[in-house]
């Protein structure tokens, strides 16, 4: 699976004065950026090669001072090389868990 | 132009933003327009894991689940999932499924110290109909047992039932849940006369404070924690409380963090309620028109065995139950001792917090939701637990109103829905009855169509107690299903593992996984899960929710509906029913129990071809009629019109989940109110209708000490518990690789300069040891959970890690729950 890309959503809650840490943090990992803020929460987009690195990201994001959760939304996994086809897009179904 | 990645990752922050009411940004909005087709089938069902009840959506493909994500259109979670629902599908796959059942065998014949051999259905049933026999010839129906689970099916609980306490005449069937919730339960019934949460989840976003004792939302409910955290950082004014014996993840959003001595939680209580009255808080009209005082009975023992010194000792062990009526001049008095400078020096909390939590409770203008699971539950006082902080909400009238709501949060994903509704506890019939009523069991018998005076009068073997007399030889038939009790039930070496393998029982153990319990039997009888067949769940907060078979169960897997209702064809009436009962009732005689219990008119009263076109349902298909449908509707005749009304069963399968009563077509969100509550009479405001007085009774209970404290020999707490990655006893989500990475061993959280002066560090092999076994772990000082000097916690997931070898068998003596939260242990580098 070494080909594989994922790619997955969480919403972070956090107290609103972590929002510099968890900016901080997500700078730091290749592949996470967060995609939309609100007060006291935000959501993370992040993408990379495995569940392991996912794993990892949410748990250096709760481990983050002043965030009080983190919970996966949406993950998806398929091999790079469909990732750049154009418009016609693969059906959903091929994002195994 | 649009990339497939540009899809997915919009696709992605869609979901979320959707899930968090955010509004999507405007360069993932395009890209998340593009349309896909589709060739998986999605359909609904609910989350296989706790008590919270998540809808989530489900992806087959090719006979297989290929995906779950959490579903936007369920109210309970909005499209969000727990890192344990976002891999659910793989709970089905693990490599060691069992698809076959298995017979300790040698030289081909059953054998008690066989090895397991792979065996037919046939010969499966064969040997365990004879064991049975055997058991029922020389003893009756008292010598069969059945450790039942919160995690059956609705129907699957309901047919159980049947045949324990109307085929088999044994009212030795008791649920896991018995270790879970048992407490919340007969706190219920003593304050309100009626099972189950009056308010519901929609408290969350009314409460102005939320106060946690002795749960760990953060890990153990964290789609409901979300919504705490939505509310809490959203409005400045909500507070968080959190109660505990040391500090978890929970602590992280507490405004007034709260950590206690083990048992103390009981004078806080107390504390509580006198600065209420002290301080000129109560709600008298509230209290006057609504309300009635008892004074329970005090030092009731702690569920051991009846020779125990610690029972023969205390006064009312016989008697934990008793009552007598007082007035709030008499409740004033009694709790007046525990005063703020009592409270602080027994729990060892600082007066200022203490002082804080009270007021959130006292301040009339402060909506406060109560929330509590194991903390509470597992206690040797957790009846009491229950009713005392019903007294809170009741002194001050804040109950069944938008977000004043005392709320107890369940663990299993049917413990309420099964296990309590159904009523599959050794006491109980459906819909809050219970077998030593006359009048409830001959409700019960005409609704089996069965003849009157069949079912036993007397209360059977809790799950605690089977234990301790399948050691014995009292009981020596014995099934279990869905659950993993040797594993989870305290003082295995002593109490679980000697009466698994005495030579005078024959245990049934099924199961999807080779679990400890499955190990420790004679038969295993491979199961079918989740999504494998049709089934119905309550969650905790009275929502009902149905799902479709989705797939088919691997090799010779079959559900545990179909197990039950295909051994009950194994036995006649005559075999299991008196013979003068037969006489009087000759109609009856020669009949199989399939068709007294089962073919009875009422549960066969559906064809096959009802199921919902699209979807398989394996059972129809080989009995010849829709038994999960049949089933549902004879078991909704025990609560329509008694407050515990089910909508038809074809609405459960098209909405998601209906919180019951569901009357004239409507769910009730908050019980006992009027307005919300179409059965409180008008004019009344509320009405504690379960109760024959319509009053709730506030309990003058006191503070008692454990059943064991810390000493010289053995000089520190323990306390167990879960972690988030897992689900109770591991048996499905350690066979989750990403789930079993994440947390893979137990390990003992201590502090560090308990740690120091043992010479102990961060990784050391250690042994637990109590005075009633011992295991091995290694020493873990940092991470998620800080506890105290003196306490170490233990979280009991790890098959491997036997924590529960240490643990003490002492329960509440009204519930009969475990406290798997208070015994003494030394740990001592291995």
């Amino acid at each position: 699976m070494d080909d594989e890309v994922h790619i997955a959503s969480f919403i972070v809650h956090h107290r609103p004065d972590a929002l510099a840490s968890i900016e901080q943090l997500v700078a730091k990992t290749p592949g996470a950026e967060i995609a939309a803020r609100d007060t006291g929460r935000c959501i993370l987009l992040h993408e990379c090669g495995g569940t392991r690195e996912l794993l990892a990201c949410m748990d250096a994001v709760q481990a983050t001072p002043g965030v009080v959760g983190v919970s996966l939304v949406y993950h998806h996994a398929e091999p790079q090389s469909t990732l750049s086809d154009i418009l016609q897009p693969h059906p959903e179904e091929e994002g195994r868990l | 132009m649009t990339t497939r990645r540009d899809f997915i990752r919009a696709s992605a922050v869609g979901a979320a933003a959707s899930a968090a009411s955010i509004a999507v940004p405007a360069r993932f909005a395009e890209a998340a327009t593009v349309p896909v087709p589709t060739e998986v089938k999605w359909s609904k069902a609910p989350c296989r894991f706790c008590g919270t009840g998540c809808g989530v959506q489900v992806a087959v493909q090719a006979g297989r689940v290929v995906a779950t994500h959490g579903d936007a259109d369920a109210e309970v979670n909005r499209g969000l999932n727990c890192v344990k629902g976002y891999f659910l599908s793989k709970i089905m796959y693990g490599n060691d499924r069992l698809t076959t059942p298995l017979l300790r065998k040698k030289d081909g014949q059953y054998a008690k110290d066989g090895d397991f051999e792979p065996v037919s259905w046939d010969e499966a049933f064969d040997v365990m109909a004879a064991q049975f026999k055997r058991v029922l010839k020389a003893k009756g129906g008292t010598g069969i047992g059945m450790a039942g689970s919160g995690q059956w099916t609705v129907w699957e609980g309901y047919a159980a039932n049947k045949l324990m306490k109307a085929g088999f005449r044994s009212n030795h069937i008791d649920p896991n849940a018995r270790h879970c919730m048992a407490s919340a339960v007969t706190g219920f019934m003593r304050t309100f006369g009626m099972d189950e949460p009056m308010g519901c989840y929609d408290d969350f976003e009314a409460a102005d404070a939320f106060v946690l004792w002795g749960s760990n939302m953060a890990e153990m409910h964290p789609i409901l924690w979300t919504r705490v955290t939505d509310r809490r950082l959203s409005h400045d004014h909500v507070k968080v409380a959190v109660l505990s014996t040391f500090e978890h993840r929970s602590f992280d959003l507490a405004d007034i963090p709260i950590i206690f001595k083990p048992q103390t939680d009981l004078a806080i209580l107390n504390y509580i309620a006198n600065h209420i009255i002290q301080t000129g808080r109560v709600n008298e009209d509230f209290v006057r028109k609504h309300v009635s005082f008892k004074r329970g009975n005090d030092d009731i023992g702690y569920g051991l065995r009846p020779d125990n010194p610690l029972e023969l000792k205390a006064r009312n062990s016989k008697d934990p139950t008793g009552s007598t009526p007082i007035d709030f001049d008499a409740f004033k008095a009694f709790v007046e001792p525990y005063t703020l400078d009592y409270a602080a020096e027994l729990s060892g909390v600082e007066k200022g917090w203490l002082k804080h939590l009270a007021e959130l409770y006292a301040d009339p203008k402060v909506k406060v939701m109560s929330l509590w699971t194991m903390g509470f539950n597992q206690h040797t006082r957790g009846t009491w637990a229950n009713n005392m902080v019903y007294n809170i909400h009741l002194l001050t009238g804040k109950i069944a109103t938008p977000g004043n709501s005392p709320f107890s949060l369940t663990g299993q994903p049917s413990a309420c829905g099964t296990a309590r509704e159904v009523g599959t506890f050794s006491h109980r019939l459906p819909a809050d009855l219970v077998v030593t009523d006359p009048e409830h069991r001959k409700h019960a018998e005409e609704i089996w169509k069965v003849p009157h005076g069949l079912i036993v009068d007397k209360v059977g073997y809790h799950i605690v107690e089977q234990n301790r007399m399948l050691k014995d030889g009292k009981l020596n038939a014995y099934w279990v299903m869905a659950n993993n009790n040797m594993q989870a039930a305290a003082n295995l070496e002593n109490e679980g593992y000697p009466g698994y393998r005495n030579p005078d029982n024959f245990i049934v153990v099924s199961d999807p996984y080779p679990t400890v319990t499955a190990q420790a039997a004679d038969l295993i009888l491979p199961t079918a899960m989740w999504v494998e067949k049709e089934g119905a769940y309550g969650n905790a907060e009275r929502r009902t929710q149905f799902w479709h078979q989705l797939v088919k169960a691997p090799g010779e897997a079959r559900s545990d509906l179909w197990q039950l209702m295909e051994f009950s064809k194994r036995f006649t009436t005559d075999e299991c029913w008196p013979a003068d009962l037969l006489a009087a009732n000759p109609a009856y005689k020669g009949k199989t129990l399939f068709e007294v219990l089962y073919r009875n008119g009422k549960v066969d009263r559906f064809a096959p071809g009802e199921v919902e076109a699209g979807y398989a349902n394996d059972e129809a298909a080989v009995f010849g009629f829709y038994p999960q449908k049949g089933l549902f509707e004879e078991y909704a005749e025990f609560g329509r019109g008694h407050g515990h009304d089910l909508a038809p069963f074809d609405d459960y399968h098209k909405a998601r989940g209906i919180r019951w009563p569901v009357v004239n077509g409507k769910e009730t969100r908050w019980r006992y109110k009027e307005g919300s509550d179409p059965y409180v009479k008008p004019g009344t405001g509320w009405q504690f209708y379960g109760n024959k007085d319509g009053r709730a009774v506030i309990w003058a209970l006191p503070y008692e000490p454990p059943a064991e404290s810390p000493d010289a020999d053995y000089d520190l707490w323990l306390a167990t518990g879960r972690v988030l990655e897992h689900w109770h006893s591991g048996s499905m989500t350690m066979r989750v690789p990403e789930l079993y990475k994440a947390f893979p061993s137990a390990v003992v959280f201590m502090n560090p300069d308990d740690a120091k002066a043992r010479g102990l560090k961060r990784g050391d092999e250690v042994k637990v040891i109590s005075r009633r076994g011992e295991m091995r772990s290694r020493v873990e000082t940092r991470g998620r959970n800080r506890v105290p000097v003196g306490l170490v916690f233990v979280p009991w997931f790890d098959a491997a890690q036997l924590i529960n070898k240490t643990t003490l068998d002492a329960t509440c003596p009204i519930s009969k729950q475990t406290d798997f939260k208070k015994c003494a242990v030394k740990v001592v580098l291995a």
